[in-house]
C-alpha cells in the first residue's frame, strides 16, 4: 500500500497551475498575471511592489510601511475637495517635519521646539480638513462590494490587495492606476501617529514581537535584513512626507510593479485594462539590490528579552536563498523538524519528553536575500528554554549522524504537493503566491520548478545540508525572560 | 542617530516653492505624480458597472437513514474532498466545574485515536498523505472535520467515522493535554489584548456564567476521563446532525457510503443545546487590570440583540455605519483617521443566547486612554441622537449588498454557514431576501435600534494598562481593580 500511495502522490493535479495563469510583460516594465478561477463571480486584484523594508535608507526605517499607509489616503481627484489649496499646506506641515529632524539630530535637541513644531503640524492638519474627503479611497472600493481590502509591507516587498465583485474590474484599475500615478500623501502626519501605535500594540506590548524584533536585528548586523519592517520608535516618530516621497521615488513604478488578478476574469480583458491604464506609465523608480552579505561571525548570537511574559524562544541558522541548490533540501529538513504531529520536534519534544508546548519551523525575515532558517519553540513549565534549547540541538546532531528516512522526506514532498493544490481554492492565496514569487524569483510560475525540484531531494541531501547550516557559527537565539521585579500578579497564577 | 543632511537643502527649496504654490501651483515642486491619460475617465463614478449576473449556489441537502442531514456541494475543479460533521452541543451546557474542557475533549479525542486505528497511527497515515482530520469542541457545537485529495476519500471517510464513534479517550493522553492546557492559561496572562477581553467576558457576566468562564488550574485539574467518556455520549448522536461534503466526488456512490458509515448511528443519551429561558444580566462598571504596557487596552460590553428578532438587518446596517463597517465606520474616522489615537478599533452588536451582546474594542497610549473612552461614547450618542444622511446610509447598505457575493466564494465556507444558520434555527428570509432586507432598512430604523440597543450609560469598561497613568485620567468614574483571573472557585 506504501508504494502504491507513493506513486500516485507523485502524480500532479490534473491540470496545472500554468493552464490558468496568463503572464503578460509590459513594454514598460510592468507584470500583469491573470490566474483563472472561476467558481464565483468576484476577484482578488493585488498590486505588488518589489520594494519593501529591505530597501530603506538608514534613519528612515519604516518608510515602507509609512508610505503603504499613505496609499490609502487618495490622490489629486480622490479624497479632495480642492487638491491645490491643500498643497500649499502641506508644505508648510512637511518644513516644519524637516526642521523637526534636524532638531532631533542635534546632540541636545531643543525638546520644546519639537513639541511647538507637533503642535503647528496639528493645527495645520485641521485647517487642511476642510478640502478633504476623508478616507474616499476606502470608501469607493467599500461601497462597491470590496472585501479584505488592505496592504501588507514586509521586508521584500509591499503588496495592495482587494477583493471586488467581477463587474468592478475597471473600477479596480482606476483606483490602482490613479494611487500609483497621483498619490498625494495627506494626512501623513496623523497617520504617523496610528503607525506609532501600531508599533507599541504589534512590538512594544506583544512579547512575541519584542522577540522577534530582538531576534533579527541580531543575526543581521550588516544586511538590512536586520532593520525592524515596522521602523525603530524614534524613526518612525520623524518620518516625514518627502521622505516618503523620495522612497516612492527611487523604488515605486512599472519595474517594481506585479499587477494579479485572481478569480473570473477573461486574461484578454485584464491585459486591454492594463495597457489602457498602465501603458504608458513611465517612472525610472526601480528594485534595487543590496551587495552586502552578512558576514561570517566567530561563534553564535545570542540575546535575551526581558518581558513580563512566560517563556518563548527563536533559533535561526544563516542559509542562502534561492536558487542556491540547497535551498529545496533546506525545506524538507524544515518540515522533518518542525511541521506537523509526525515532525521529529512535535514527536520528541511536545508528545515524548513533554517539554515543550509547541514548536514550529521556518524561515525569516524574507526570501530576496539570504535568511535564516528558523525554530519557534515554547517550553512547558517547569523546564526552561535552556533545556529546550538542548533538546532542540540534540534532535539536529542525530539528523546529521544518522540521517533522516525515505518516509519523512516523501511526507514532506506529498504535503508540499497538496498544500500547492490546496492554496488554489482561493483567490486571495493564489494571486499573492503568484505576486510573490514574481517579486522573489522573477517569475510568476517559478513556484512549480521550485516543486519539481522540491520531489527530487533525498535523505541524503537533508543530511548534508543539516550538517552544513544548522552549526554554531551561523547560529542566533533569542528568549524572553523574566524581568526580576516583574509584577507579583502573573506568578501567583502559575499552576505547578 | 545619523539623520540625512539633504534634507536642510529640499527644504530650503521648498519654502520657496510654498509661496509660488499660493499662486495656484498645480503640481508641487518635488512633485511625484505622473500625467493622466486622456483616454481615461477622470473619475470613478463615470466608469460604467455592467449588471452581476449570479444564481446563488444551493447545496443538495438528503438524509441519512437515521435523520443526519448531509449537505452536499460538489465542485470538481481540483481533486480535493472536504467533509465536516456537526453536532448540536458543545461546552455551553456543561457545568462550570469543568470549564476547560472542551479543548481538552478535542484533543484528546483526535490524538488519543482508536482500538483500530492509534492516534499516532492515524498522524503517520494522515501527515504522509497530506490529510487532515480534527475534532472541535466548541461552545454550542461539536465538529470533526476532514480533508485530503480526492483519491484518498475511502481511508479518510474510514477513519472519520471510526474515530467519529469509537474514541478510546485514553487517560495518559488526558494527563498530556492537561499539562499543555495548564501551560495555555498560565500563557494567557501575557497579552494585554487577551486580558482586556477575557476580562471583560468575566466583568460582565460574571466568573462561572457560561459566557464569561475561563478555566483556571483547578478547573483542569478536575477534569477525569469519566467526564470526557460522558460528554462524547452527550455529543455524538443522529438528531439534529449535520454533515458537509464539498469536493470532488461522485454524488451516488457517495451517499450510498455514508448511510453505510454513518447511518446506523444510533444514541439515546444524546443531547442537544438548549437555549436559555432568561437573558443575562450585566451591572454597568468600569475596571482596571493594572499592567506595566505601552498602550491602554480599552473593551466596552453590554447586552445586544435577542435571537432571530426581527431587527436583525438595521442592526446590521446600524453597525456597519457605527464600529463593524471597516476603514470607514464612524469610529475608525474619528478614532483612527482623524485623531490618530489608534490602529485598530471596531464594535460589533450580535446576538446570542442570551440577550446578545455589543462590543468595543481598541487601544492607544496610555496618556490617551480616557480621550480614546470620550470619544467612542460619543459616538454612540451621537448615533442615537441624530438620524445618520442619506450618503452615509447608503454607501453603508451598497457595501453590505455588493459583497453579498463573497458569501458564495468558498465553497466549504457557505455550506458551514448554511449548516449553522440550520442549526440554529435562523430564519431562512435572512439568506433568501438579504438584499431586499438591507435595502429596505431606513435612517429611523436606524436611529431607533442605535436608541434601543446601545446603553452608553450602562456600560461595562474594562481597561488594561498602568494604574498611575490611567487613574488620575478616570478620577470620576472610580476604577475597580479587577483580577487577571477567576477571583472565586467554580460551582
Amino acid at each position: 500500500m506504501a508504494l502504491l500511495l507513493l506513486a500516485s502522490a507523485h502524480a500532479p493535479a490534473e491540470d496545472s497551475l500554468k493552464d490558468h495563469t496568463t503572464v503578460y510583460k509590459m513594454k514598460n516594465g510592468m507584470t500583469v498575471v491573470t490566474y483563472r478561477r472561476p467558481n464565483a463571480p468576484v476577484f482578488c486584484g493585488v498590486v505588488g511592489i518589489a520594494a519593501g523594508s529591505v530597501d530603506e535608507p538608514i534613519g528612515q526605517t519604516g518608510i515602507a510601511h509609512m508610505f503603504e499607509h499613505m496609499a490609502f489616503k487618495g490622490s489629486k481627484v480622490i479624497g479632495t475637495k480642492d487638491y491645490e489649496a491643500e498643497l500649499p499646506i502641506m508644505e508648510k506641515m512637511d518644513d516644519l517635519a524637516d526642521e523637526a529632524v534636524r532638531e532631533l539630530a542635534k546632540v541636545q535637541p531643543d525638546e520644546a521646539r519639537i513639541a511647538a513644531i507637533r503642535e503647528e503640524i496639528r493645527a495645520l492638519q485641521q485647517q487642511q480638513e476642510q478640502f478633504i474627503v476623508k478616507d474616499e479611497f476606502d470608501a469607493i472600493l467599500a461601497e462597491n462590494g470590496g472585501s479584505g481590502m488592505n496592504a501588507f509591507t514586509a521586508s521584500d516587498m509591499t503588496a495592495y490587495h482587494v477583493n471586488l465583485p467581477k463587474n468592478r474590474l475597471e473600477l479596480f484599475f482606476w483606483l490602482e492606476a490613479d494611487r500609483m500615478r497621483n498619490p498625494a500623501l495627506r494626512e501623513f502626519y496623523s497617520e504617523r501617529d496610528v503607525v506609532v501605535e501600531e508599533r507599541r500594540q504589534r512590538t512594544d506590548d506583544d512579547p512575541f514581537g519584542s522577540l522577534y524584533e530582538a531576534f533579527v536585528t541580531t543575526a543581521f548586523s550588516a544586511h538590512p535584513y536586520g532593520r525592524p519592517t515596522i521602523g525603530w520608535d524614534s524613526d518612525v516618530r520623524f518620518l516625514t512626507r518627502r521622505m516618503a516621497k523620495q522612497f516612492f521615488r527611487e523604488r515605486y513604478g512599472p519595474k517594481s510593479t506585479t499587477l494579479v488578478v485572481a478569480g473570473d476574469v477573461d486574461p484578454a480583458e485584464v491585459k486591454a485594462l492594463a495597457d489602457r491604464y498602465f501603458g504608458d506609465w513611465d517612472l525610472p523608480g526601480r528594485p534595487q539590490r543590496w551587495a552586502t552579505k552578512e558576514p561570517a561571525f566567530r561563534g553564535e548570537k545570542r540575546v535575551s528579552v526581558e518581558f513580563d511574559a512566560e517563556p518563548t524562544m527563536l533559533i535561526g541558522w544563516h542559509k542562502p536563498t534561492v536558487p542556491h541548490p540547497d535551498e529545496p533540501a533546506l525545506g524538507v529538513l524544515s518540515a522533518i523538524i518542525g511541521d506537523g504531529r509526525t515532525s521529529r520536534g512535535y514527536r520528541e519534544l511536545v508528545d515524548g519528553q513533554r517539554i515543550a508546548l509547541n514548536i514550529s519551523a521556518g524561515t525569516a525575515p524574507g526570501s530576496r536575500y539570504d535568511h535564516l532558517f528558523t525554530v519557534r519553540t515554547s517550553p512547558r513549565a517547569p523546564h526552561s528554554v535552556q533545556e529546550l534549547e538542548a533538546a532542540i540541538y540534540a534532535i539536529i546532531e542525530d539528523i546529521k549522524a544518522n540521517g533522516v528516512t525515505e518516509r519523512e522526506v516523501q511526507r514532506a514532498i506529498n504535503q508540499a504537493e497538496l498544500d500547492n493544490i490546496a492554496s488554489r481554492q482561493s483567490n486571495y492565496g493564489m494571486a499573492i503566491a503568484l505576486m510573490a514569487s514574481n517579486v522573489v524569483y522573477g517569475d510568476p510560475l517559478a513556484l512549480e520548478e521550485e516543486m519539481e525540484k522540491y520531489r527530487k531531494v533525498t535523505p541524503a541531501d537533508v543530511q548534508r545540508v543539516a550538517q552544513t547550516y544548522l552549526i554554531a557559527e551561523k547560529r542566533t537565539v533569542a528568549w524572553i525572560t523574566r524581568p526580576a521585579a516583574a509584577s507579583a500578579t502573573t506568578t501567583t497564577e502559575a499552576a505547578q | 542617530m545619523i539623520r540625512p543632511h539633504a534634507f536642510a537643502a529640499v527644504a530650503a527649496a521648498l519654502v520657496l516653492a510654498g509661496c509660488a504654490g499660493t499662486q495656484k501651483a498645480s503640481i508641487e515642486a518635488d512633485s511625484i505624480m505622473s500625467p493622466w491619460p486622456s483616454h481615461l475617465p477622470k473619475h470613478p463614478s463615470e466608469i460604467a458597472i455592467p449588471a452581476l449576473e449570479f444564481t446563488p449556489p444551493e447545496p443538495e441537502i438528503r438524509t441519512l437513514a437515521n435523520g443526519i442531514s448531509v449537505y452536499y456541494f460538489r465542485d470538481s475543479s481540483l481533486p480535493l474532498i472536504d467533509f465536516t460533521l456537526y453536532f448540536p452541543y458543545g461546552a455551553m451546557d456543561e457545568p462550570s466545574r469543568l470549564t476547560g474542557i472542551a479543548s481538552i475533549l478535542g484533543t484528546v479525542w483526535r490524538e488519543g485515536g482508536t482500538a483500530t486505528n492509534s492516534g499516532e497511527a492515524i498522524s503517520e497515515e494522515l501527515e504522509f498523505l497530506s490529510a487532515s482530520l480534527e475534532v472541535n469542541v466548541s461552545e454550542r457545537t461539536t465538529s470533526l472535520s476532514a480533508s485530503s485529495h480526492s483519491k484518498d476519500t475511502d481511508r479518510l471517510l474510514a477513519l472519520l467515522a471510526d474515530l467519529t464513534m469509537n474514541p478510546l479517550l485514553p487517560e495518559e493522553r488526558l494527563e498530556q493535554s492537561r499539562a499543555r492546557s495548564l501551560e495555555f492559561v498560565r500563557r494567557r496572562l501575557d497579552r494585554p489584548e487577551s486580558l482586556a477581553s477575557g476580562g471583560l467576558n468575566r466583568a460582565m457576566f460574571g466568573d462561572w456564567h457560561p459566557l464569561g468562564r475561563e478555566s483556571t488550574p483547578e478547573t483542569i485539574t478536575a477534569i477525569t476521563r469519566e467526564d470526557l467518556a460522558a460528554m462524547h455520549t452527550r455529543i455524538v448522536g443522529p438528531t439534529g446532525t449535520r454533515m458537509s461534503v464539498v469536493g470532488d466526488f461522485e454524488p451516488e456512490a457517495m451517499h450510498a457510503k455514508l448511510e453505510s458509515l454513518f447511518g446506523t448511528l444510533r444514541n439515546a443519551d444524546q443531547r442537544q443545546w438548549k437555549e436559555p429561558t432568561e437573558t443575562a444580566s450585566v451591572t454597568p462598571g468600569w475596571y482596571l487590570i493594572d499592567r506595566d504596557t505601552a498602550q491602554t487596552q480599552v473593551r466596552f460590553g453590554q447586552l445586544g440583540l435577542p435571537r432571530r428578532h426581527p431587527d436583525w438587518f438595521a442592526v446590521q446596517v446600524m453597525n456597519e455605519i457605527f464600529g463593524g463597517g471597516g476603514f470607514n465606520s464612524r469610529l475608525m474616522q474619528e478614532i483612527r483617521s482623524r485623531r490618530g489615537l489608534t490602529y485598530g478599533v471596531g464594535a460589533f452588536l450580535s446576538e446570542n443566547d442570551y440577550g446578545g451582546r455589543f462590543f468595543l474594542s481598541s487601544s492607544t497610549k496610555n496618556e490617551s486612554a480616557r480621550e480614546l473612552v470620550d470619544v467612542a461614547i460619543a459616538e454612540m450618542r451621537r448615533i442615537m441622537a441624530e438620524p445618520v444622511g442619506k450618503a452615509e446610509l447608503d454607501a453603508a447598505k451598497n457595501a453590505m449588498t455588493n459583497a453579498w457575493v463573497f458569501s458564495y466564494d468558498d465553497p466549504g465556507q457557505f455550506v458551514t454557514s448554511r449548516i449553522l444558520e440550520d442549526m440554529f434555527r435562523n430564519p431562512p428570509e435572512r439568506r433568501t431576501e438579504y438584499l431586499a432586507g438591507v435595502a429596505a432598512v431606513t435612517a429611523e430604523d436606524v436611529q431607533r435600534v442605535a436608541r434601543t440597543y446601545l446603553k452608553p450609560d450602562g456600560l461595562v469598561v474594562m481597561l488594561v494598562g498602568p494604574e498611575a497613568t490611567l487613574r488620575p485620567q478616570f478620577e470620576d468614574k472610580s476604577l475597580k481593580p479587577f483580577a487577571p483571573t477567576a477571583a472565586t472557585p467554580a460551582p
